[in-house]
């Protein structure tokens, strides 16, 4: 094999690496991109995510199917998201506190079910995984990218995504024009919920095929970074997952060749690349209007 | 009844309401373990509060959670939504561990080592305080991802620069005499009476001086509080570097007085738990500490039946954060709030309302 193929096959090995790392976190954030475009900052996310792994995992061991154990995430995103959105639509409850105290107790019933479910010295056996579908890479990663484009289509096509946009930016002017901006607020909450859902179960299936209670590290923080580098845009949220993602993958192959370097400034090179893009040196953030602020009808606040 | 009276009563209502519904769902969470509920309390209780052991591991807990409580309630309550805590507790506890590494023990370096956690505390959190009011850049995320490149630059020294000869991803021990003093007839250090002063002078900082009448002012409504004159941006920088520089100081709590040593991963999520620490006390300065001792106490207690039963510690975060939901939707229902809810009751705040939450900032 002469060099430039070794070097080829190098690139070709931290692109799909990239795609693998960026496919779940671009998952979360295409769910957050919504709940933000209605106003509401979700930062349990993180917690979410979590919550479903462990119901990806679950009903992976039980069934034997992955395809299952996917499916398994969406009614625990659902009830989740009807939870969360009770806190931050219908209760108006501080987002930030929401979601800091909601990520406390996914961590508390996650690791409550892990010992449950896996009492301490027993074996931990892995769960089926998702097989690969094309060039390796398993079929749910390139639905990931295919619901990015339609994400898209939604939010700068459709009336629904019309709504959440208003609903974000302006709520009494959407709230005059006879919007229920209650139920969109709602209604992105739950599909910020199903997506991170969705990419824990991800993360179970088609990435590590084990659960740890202490197996989401940020993922959810990171999806964060990627919606306001992503300028709340699905579209961009697709090419800053890549970035972050290949970062991380890049990071891996640097640490093969160049180990002069300390491992952890590449480690810390994605977090780095978040804080230079939600601290406002590139430009001021175009985030919605109203984002973070709960919405009372019939109040001038 | 005077207004105040009647949300003090109705605060006191609306927080047993909620501890006692959330004693009651996390009892259950024992059943499947064969365990009396009633007596797994009563035995966290014995672990976490009466025995001597137990009530000098829960001092020693309760000691950073107070400090970074007591940061969250300085920063949030000007208006200054920083979640990046751990990473000046790991400023904090890096710093004294240099300062007790390299120079004299004794005094110099006790002092040294104080000066060390506060500043580079303050200098962390600063970052952050001056992205917000200088760029104009959003802390709340802003001070999440620092949190992860601190605990990276803790990794790296300790694997590298400061590394120990062990092969352990920790540094060397600092030497003994800076050691924290340790409490005659306890287990606990000097740590939690510095903790509990340090909550007496927030209270009157916040309560009674000019500098915390400007910080509530900024946090309820910075356009208000630019408009009657007051440096909003200075008050913010100031907040959180003061905010920081307590943070830093639990992580120097945790070096002198626990772990003795820089240690990779050390208090991960410590600033979280601090936060916790500070909504359950309704960011209310004096309530910390209780809310603090408390909560120390829980996890005391549920680590030692973890060992003994096998039960899950865990159940004390699902208890807490259960306890808090259950405020927050309580102050949510309006036969349980009155109007002043817990505005007046400690001099704490709504926690619903959290003041200063991604407001426009145009001007």
């Amino acid at each position: 094999m002469s060099m430039s193929d070794a070097h080829g096959m190098l690139v070709l090995a931290i692109l799909g690496t990239g795609l693998r790392l960026a496919a779940p976190i671009l998952l979360a954030a295409l769910g957050e991109i919504f709940a933000q475009r209605a106003g509401v900052l979700n930062i349990g996310i993180e917690g979410m995510i979590l919550l479903g792994a462990l119901a990806g995992f679950l009903a992976t061991e039980r069934t034997g199917n992955p395809w299952l154990g996917l499916c398994a995430t969406l009614p625990v995103g659902m009830a989740v998201g009807a939870m969360l959105g009770w806190f931050y639509v219908v209760a108006r409850s501080s987002q930030i506190v929401t979601g800091i105290v909601f990520n406390l107790l996914a961590f508390g019933i996650a690791s409550y079910v892990y010992r449950l479910d896996t009492p301490p010295g027993s074996v931990i056996q892995p769960v089926a995984m998702v097989p690969g579908f094309w060039l390796g890479l398993p079929l749910p990663l390139f639905l990931v990218f295919l619901l990015a484009g339609l994400s898209h289509w939604v939010l700068f096509r459709t009336r629904f995504g019309l709504d959440v946009r208003a609903a974000g930016e302006h709520p009494r002017a959407a709230d005059a024009a006879g919007l229920d901006v209650s139920r969109i607020r709602f209604a992105g909450v739950l599909l910020s919920c199903l997506g991170a859902s969705l990419a824990g179960g991800y993360i179970v299936v088609c990435q590590v095929g084990l659960f740890r209670d202490n197996m989401v590290q940020g993922e959810g923080f990171t999806a964060l970074a990627i919606v306001i580098f992503g300028r709340w845009k699905p579209g961009w949220a697709v090419l800053a997952a890549l970035v972050f993602g290949g970062i991380d993958a890049l990071q891996f192959a640097m640490q093969m060749f160049h180990s002069e370097l300390p491992p952890q400034v590449f480690l810390a090179l994605p977090y780095l690349a978040a804080l230079v893009a939600t601290s406002g040196l590139i430009g001021r953030s175009v985030q919605p209007a109203s984002l973070g602020i709960p919405f009372r009808r019939g109040t001038r606040f | 009844m005077t207004v105040d009276a009647k949300g003090a009563v109705s605060v006191a209502a609306t927080t047993l309401l909620s501890v006692a519904l959330a004693l009651l769902l996390c009892g259950l969470l024992f059943l499947p373990f064969h365990v009396n509920p009633l007596r797994a309390y009563a035995d966290i209780a014995r672990y976490g509060w009466t025995s001597p052991h137990g009530l000098g591991a829960t001092l020693v807990k309760a000691t950073p959670l107070i400090f970074c409580a007591l940061a969250t309630v300085i920063c949030w309550r000007s208006g200054f939504l920083y979640l990046g805590f751990d990473g000046c507790y790991l400023a904090g506890a890096t710093g004294t561990t240099l300062a007790g590494l390299w120079l004299p023990a004794g005094p110099p370096a006790q002092l040294a080592a104080v000066a060390a956690a506060f500043a580079a505390g303050a200098a962390w959190a600063g970052l952050v305080g001056l992205i917000r009011t200088r760029l104009g850049g959003n802390e709340v995320l802003s001070s999440l991802m620092l949190n992860y490149v601190a605990a990276f630059i803790v990794q790296y020294l300790v694997s590298g620069p400061i590394a120990s000869g062990n092969d352990l991803p920790q540094s060397d021990a600092v030497p003994r005499v800076d050691w924290l003093p340790v409490l005659p007839g306890t287990h606990a250090h000097l740590g939690i009476l510095v903790a509990i002063a340090a909550a007496g002078l927030v209270a009157v900082l916040m309560g009674r001086t000019p500098l915390g009448f400007s910080w509530r002012m900024t946090g309820l409504n910075d356009r208000a509080a630019r408009a009657a004159g007051t440096p909003v941006e200075r008050h913010i920088l100031v907040a959180a570097a003061l905010g920081g520089g307590l943070a830093g100081l639990a992580g120097l709590s945790d070096v002198l007085g626990l772990q003795h040593r820089l240690i990779d991963g050390m208090g991960s999520g410590i600033g979280f738990t601090g936060m916790v620490v500070a909504l359950l006390a309704r960011l209310s300065a004096l309530a910390c500490v209780p809310a603090a001792i408390l909560y120390a106490g829980l996890i005391t207690g549920a680590e030692a039946l973890q060992r003994d039963m096998q039960l899950p510690a865990s159940v004390v975060d699902i208890l807490e954060s259960l306890i808090i939901l259950f405020i927050l939707a309580g102050s949510s229902m309006s036969f349980l709030s009155g109007s002043f809810l817990s505005r007046s009751f400690l001099s704490g705040t709504r926690l619903s309302r959290l003041p200063g939450l991604w407001r426009n900032r145009s001007s």
